[in-house]
């Protein structure tokens, strides 16, 4: 069955877009990732004007996120308070990175220190993840974790604005979660992809919440930022199409709920390692194409549309977890 | 002076008669062609019959029919070699080719016309490329590989087709033989107008004897949908947020009742 997409102006297979909104929201209900990453070059491959994906996939997201944030507030998964701390941090984070971008471009070979700082930080972020993982499922060295834990909680209760998070049962200075948010949205903007993958793991091993809080967490931030920016790209681009969201979003909000039903049966470290690598499989994909000589020299240009739009439409869009360049 | 009203409707439905007729639709020049249908509409569930062109050529000629659809520039990030690897480096606009092509004859297009007239009339792909524009921002770049690349990019997307033997010859009538080609609407050309034209070779000349017009509309659910994102973009946007969470919420509240929560297991 073809369904046509108005905004897009083309037709696709029904069940292709429903079953890749399924595999993504699978990902996304399991491990709090937005997805935004895997579905938007998924679609173009499927032959989506990258535009049009880019901007789809935003309110797809919503949908997918909410669901999951659902469930995941049942399962008492979702620390707001910490969420709204989280969620201006990365805003601000991406904000500075998009200005650091335009430096960026202006100094020359941008795109070359993009590609490698994507690789090696998603790279150490997979790797280190993996290893502690990893350790942890085996019964690591538990006493040296714990004297270094307890040096650098002594350090952190130092800080001014201690407050304390209930729900994640954590006592931090709001400058500690706000400041990480702001380094990782930096981090996201500059390599042009969402938080998830660095958020979750740095709300693991930094912030010390519990990985399923995380996880929820890190959904109920990703709603907010996809919100804005599906608003953003339908009045700025004139790019949502509803009807493929809508398609993709019945997909993905069946699989976020599987997804966060499995991640009920799955240990902390279990999450953590499948998101590890996961990461460490985008790397490799990264790292193949970019030593393959490519198919063809022209290739689809998902932010084509928003050389002219306002900062805060980039902003969100890279807060969301854009494709790959 | 105010003009009275009913003369400045008696002035307009004068020049609305005055007017000259449009020219007609099908069959614009000195053979005629139809087109089966006048029109291809599109809805959300998509279903679009099988075009079929119809028309009369002159005996004993090489007839090709080409669909066109209209210039828009695109834009694509441009893959440079940086060392060992590739990298996207700035953006390329690309301009003047079709965003659609597809080429039928009545017998390999090659074998008639000499290169250059068909280059010309831009009726193959490497006359195509001719007539793309393609702009690196100063940047130097490899240009004819660059057009290379969007044709096979447009081939592969099926937008760009060549059909030789696409063109049935029927029986003659006289000096003339009429002619049919019947083809799949590609599922990934978009709405717009699309130009058909009908060229001839006679051994000496090829020149186009017969265009028309096929317009390609979103009709019902699907052009309600794009002519609400278009007028009212806030609108719009607002209703896609709301929608995606009602969708998400909806799909929750039928999961937990359709999937009970159980006891969370113990970590």
């Amino acid at each position: 069955m073809w369904i046509f997409l108005p905004v897009a102006g083309i037709s696709i297979n029904l069940f292709v877009l429903i079953a890749a909104g399924a595999s993504v929201g699978f990902l996304s209900g399991l491990l709090g990732v937005g997805g935004g990453f895997l579905l938007t070059p998924l679609l173009i491959m499927i032959g989506i004007p990258p535009t049009v994906a880019a901007a789809s996939d935003s309110a797809q997201i919503v949908a997918a996120s909410s669901s999951g944030v659902a469930a995941h507030f049942r399962l008492g998964n979702v620390d707001y308070k910490m969420g709204a701390v989280l969620l201006l941090g990365g805003l601000a984070g991406a904000s500075i990175g998009v200005r650091l971008i335009k430096v960026l471009r202006m100094l020359g070979n941008a795109d070359l220190l993009i590609t490698l700082t994507y690789i090696v930080v998603l790279g150490a972020v997979g790797g280190s993840m993996f290893v502690a993982s990893w350790r942890a499922l085996r019964g690591g060295p538990a006493a040296r974790r714990a004297r270094r834990q307890l040096r650098k909680s002594r350090l952190l209760a130092r800080l001014p604005l201690q407050v304390y998070f209930p729900h994640s049962q954590v006592q931090h200075s709001l400058l500690v979660p706000f400041a990480l948010c702001v380094l990782v949205g930096a981090l996201a903007a500059i390599m042009g992809v969402g938080g998830g993958f660095m958020m979750v793991p740095m709300m693991v091993y930094l912030l010390r919440m519990p990985p399923h809080v995380a996880v929820g967490t890190d959904l109920f931030q990703i709603l907010f930022t996809c919100a804005g920016v599906t608003y953003l790209q339908a009045t700025t681009n004139f790019t949502v199409d509803i009807v493929l969201a809508l398609l993709l979003a019945a997909g993905s909000t069946v699989g976020a709920q599987i997804g966060a039903r499995a991640s009920r049966y799955l240990r902390g470290d279990q999450l953590l390692i499948i998101l590890a690598t996961l990461a460490l499989l985008v790397v490799f994909r990264m790292v193949v194409s970019v030593v393959s000589e490519p198919e063809s020299l022209l290739a689809p240009a998902a932010h084509a549309s928003l050389r002219s739009a306002p900062e805060a439409v980039i902003v969100a869009r890279l807060m969301a977890g854009g494709p790959s360049r | 002076m105010r003009r009275p009203k009913w003369l400045a409707a008696a002035v307009i439905g004068w020049a609305a008669l005055a007017r000259p007729a449009p020219a007609p639709l099908v069959g614009r020049g000195p053979r005629p062609l139809r087109i089966t249908p006048s029109a291809i509409e599109v809805r959300l569930l998509y279903r679009v019959p099988p075009i079929r062109i119809e028309g009369e050529a002159a005996a004993g000629s090489l007839v090709v029919v080409v669909v066109r659809g209209e210039q828009k520039e695109e834009t694509f990030n441009k893959k440079v070699r940086a060392g060992p690897i590739w990298i996207s480096s700035g953006k390329v606009h690309v301009a003047g080719a079709p965003s659609v092509f597809l080429s039928f004859s009545s017998a390999p297009i090659d074998s008639g016309p000499p290169r250059q007239a068909l280059d010309e009339q831009a009726l193959t792909p490497a006359g195509i490329r001719r007539l793309i524009r393609v702009d690196a921002g100063g940047d130097p770049v490899d240009e004819e590989a660059l057009r290379a690349n969007y044709l096979s990019l447009k081939t592969k997307a099926g937008v760009y087709q060549v059909h030789n033997g696409g063109v049935e010859l029927g029986r003659g009538e006289g000096s003339g033989v009429r002619f049919t080609v019947r083809f799949e609407w590609p599922r990934k050309a978009p709405p717009g107008t699309y130009t058909v034209t009908v060229f001839e070779w006679n051994g000496s000349e090829l020149k186009p004897v017969a265009e028309t017009t096929l317009p390609v509309l979103e009709t019902g659910f699907a052009g309600w949908i794009t002519e609400f994102a278009a007028r009212k973009p806030a609108q719009y946007g607002i209703a896609c947020v709301l929608l995606a969470v009602v969708a998400g919420f909806g799909i929750d509240f039928l999961a937990a009742r359709m999937f009970p929560r159980g006891r969370r297991p113990v970590h």
